[in-house]
């Protein structure tokens, strides 16, 4: 499996009542190409922060995040914009779909912003609205849809673009046991069909069977890195 | 695209939006209607002083000072012949001022005698009642409708004038008031007699003497030694410092209109920052950079400027353009408070101070966009998809 992306010596300290809190501690990870991985653990161990400095949404204190042979951590505001255009897809626990917008024009967003021509925008949005099964949505309002559905726009807007890494936190927190199990079918597929990186960002038992890495944070510290056979339920 | 986008957030938020267009909108109408109307009066103002008062200028003896009545034996003197030719042609309409008193309805007042050529055209006005002799020896006089409704006087009352003869001896003849001046002008009007120029030089006991002529439009004659010509903007110069004055009014009124509709316009704003924080983040997630994320909003923002302008156009535009064709009966007459101007308004809207106004308008809507969300050009993707600024 070659290497997506590596991170070394990774701290995050927020100041506190004048004391420093490490969200994250001296995290080292090698995350490959393909894989279907998991940062799990209990709320405030630094899931979130570690997928945030993955994303480049966020910066370390300090450490290193390398995306192939290329540094991310301490880029600036508009080079973190341009890298995440190009080769990161977000997930968000509340989906983030824009309401205005039609299933279409969400999931179109992002090759609108990375210029993409009219024709191609057309053929990669439908593609991505079939791997997620709403080819009969595309004129629908978030609105209109369910909280399962609302998530696979999400997934279809974070695929459209074919990124290598999908960064997907606690996808199934607001969603019931079947719409969680569907979409987590959907994304396993996608991994499989297509080779793209997940990582997810849980503590829901029901995403962790489906992982094939899993890794345990405890306190901003990887406690526990290791792999498993998934065992996607039967829905 | 960012435009696009822009459009669509404007339009998907409904009532804020048409709220703050309604807001900007007024604001837009209400400057451009005030800016009309005062376009309106100064012109009003000043089409009424030079047909009813100025003409095309007015040649004064040297000493003559209108505003200075103790020297007003001494402001008059022989009609220069070098005039006579302009006089003769009707392009100089000479004017002699005596100051007298009226006696009317058992009450007297100090008044300005005037004797004018009952047929001169140098002024809009209609002198002609002035000509020729009542069979019973009466002297005939005009004065304006306000003024006589002030005495109490109407057409065909006698009334004593008394006044001081060139020589300095008081006399006083009755006279019959033989028609009233109809002028919109309260400098023609408040506190004049008017006789016949000839007639006004036998009480006087003189001939030919004048005080001021005035000139028609479109002449500019060369003063004779011992006269001067003042042209229209000298005589006009009272009108144009008044209404100087009333823009500097206004333009504080402006002000505050502007920032009623701005301070709108920047609560959005600065509402959306907050409100907005996880599109915001979601747009930074998605890979906008913050500095696209801030002109979206600038460009939201500004698009309700714009959108203000043209809904303007749409429901202001034809209001102004009747105002303009009709008038606006403003239910009192400028000379109620001595002003030149009647009671039916015509506003005069130019489009350098419309397009002015839309452009100034636009502008502090394009700024008042850009000030609240400067903090989106600090915030980081993850505090905003957080919710935390």
């Amino acid at each position: 499996m070659n290497e997506l992306m590596g991170i070394r010596g990774l701290n995050k300290i927020y100041p506190m009542g004048g004391e420093a809190f490490y969200a994250l501690k001296g995290v080292d990870l090698d995350l490959g190409a393909g894989e279907f991985a998991g940062l799990v653990g209990p709320s405030g161990s630094g899931k979130t922060t570690l997928l945030n400095i993955i994303g480049a949404l966020d910066q370390p204190t300090s450490g290193e995040v390398m995306l192939g042979s290329r540094r991310i951590s301490g880029l600036g505001a508009s080079e973190a914009a341009k890298l995440r255009l190009d080769h990161f897809g977000f997930i968000f626990q509340t989906f983030n779909l824009l309401n205005v917008y039609s299933v279409y024009e969400n999931v179109e967003l992002p090759l609108i912003l990375a210029g993409w021509g009219a024709t191609q925008k057309r053929a990669a949005v439908m593609e991505a609205l079939e791997w997620v099964g709403l080819s009969d949505k595309v004129n629908s309002r978030p609105g209109q849809l369910s909280g399962g559905q609302c998530q696979r726009v999400a997934i279809a807007r974070a695929m459209v673009k074919k990124p290598k890494l999908v960064l997907a936190d606690e996808p199934t927190a607001n969603l019931d046991s079947e719409n969680s199990y569907n979409i987590l079918d959907a994304m396993l597929q996608i991994n499989q069909e297509t080779g793209t990186t997940f990582l997810f960002s849980t503590h829901d038992q029901k995403v962790i069977n489906y992982l094939r890495r899993v890794i345990t944070l405890k306190d901003g510290s990887v406690a526990e890195d290791r792999t498993q056979v998934p065992q996607p339920a039967e829905v | 695209m960012i435009f696009k986008i822009a459009l669509k957030n404007l339009f998907a938020a409904g009532l804020r939006t048409w709220l703050n267009v309604f807001v900007l909108s007024l604001t837009l109408a209400s400057i451009i209607f005030l800016q009309g109307l005062m376009a309106g009066m100064l012109d009003e103002m000043s089409s009424l002083r030079v047909a009813e008062e100025i003409g095309g200028g007015q040649l004064w003896q040297e000493s003559y000072d209108p505003f200075d009545p103790m020297t007003l034996e001494d402001s008059r003197s022989l009609q220069p012949a070098a005039l006579s030719p302009l006089v003769a042609q009707g392009s100089a309409c000479p004017v002699l001022l005596l100051s007298g008193g009226i006696y009317a309805k058992e009450r007297f007042k100090n008044v300005l005698l005037k004797g004018v050529d009952p047929e001169q055209n140098c002024l809009e006005l209609d002198f002609s009642p002035l000509a020729g002799e009542l069979s019973d020896g009466n002297l005939k006089v005009m004065i304006g409708r306000h003024f006589a409704k002030n005495l109490g006087v109407s057409t065909g009352d006698l009334v004593t004038l008394r006044w001081r003869t060139q020589a300095g001896a008081i006399n006083a003849l009755d006279a019959e008031v033989v028609a009233l001046l109809e002028t919109q002008v309260p400098a023609m009007d408040q506190g004049q007699i008017y006789l016949s120029y000839s007639k006004l030089n036998q009480m006087n006991q003189t001939q030919s003497f004048t005080s001021l002529l005035w000139v028609k439009p479109g002449v500019t004659p060369s003063a004779p030694s011992g006269w001067v010509f003042r042209d229209v903007d000298y005589l006009m110069r009272d009108t144009l410092e008044m209404v100087q004055t009333k823009s500097a009014g206004q333009s504080f009124f402006f002000a505050l209109l502007l920032l009623l509709g701005l301070i709108a316009v920047f609560d959005t704003q600065a509402l959306a920052v907050f409100r907005r924080k996880k599109e915001i983040g979601t747009f930074m997630a998605l890979g906008m950079s913050n500095a696209k994320v801030t002109y979206l909003f600038v460009v939201e923002g500004s698009l309700q400027g714009i959108l203000a302008s043209l809904v303007t156009l749409v429901w202001a535009g034809p209001l102004f353009y009747w105002s303009t064709q009709t008038g606006l009966d403003m239910g009192i007459s400028g000379e109620d408070f001595g002003m030149a101007f009647g009671q039916v308004f015509y506003p005069l809207f130019g489009w350098g101070k419309v397009l002015t106004a839309v452009l100034l308008v636009n502008a502090m809507v394009v700024f008042v966009s850009f000030w609240p969300v400067r903090v989106i050009a600090k915030m980081s993707p993850a505090n905003a998809l957080s919710g935390r600024l």
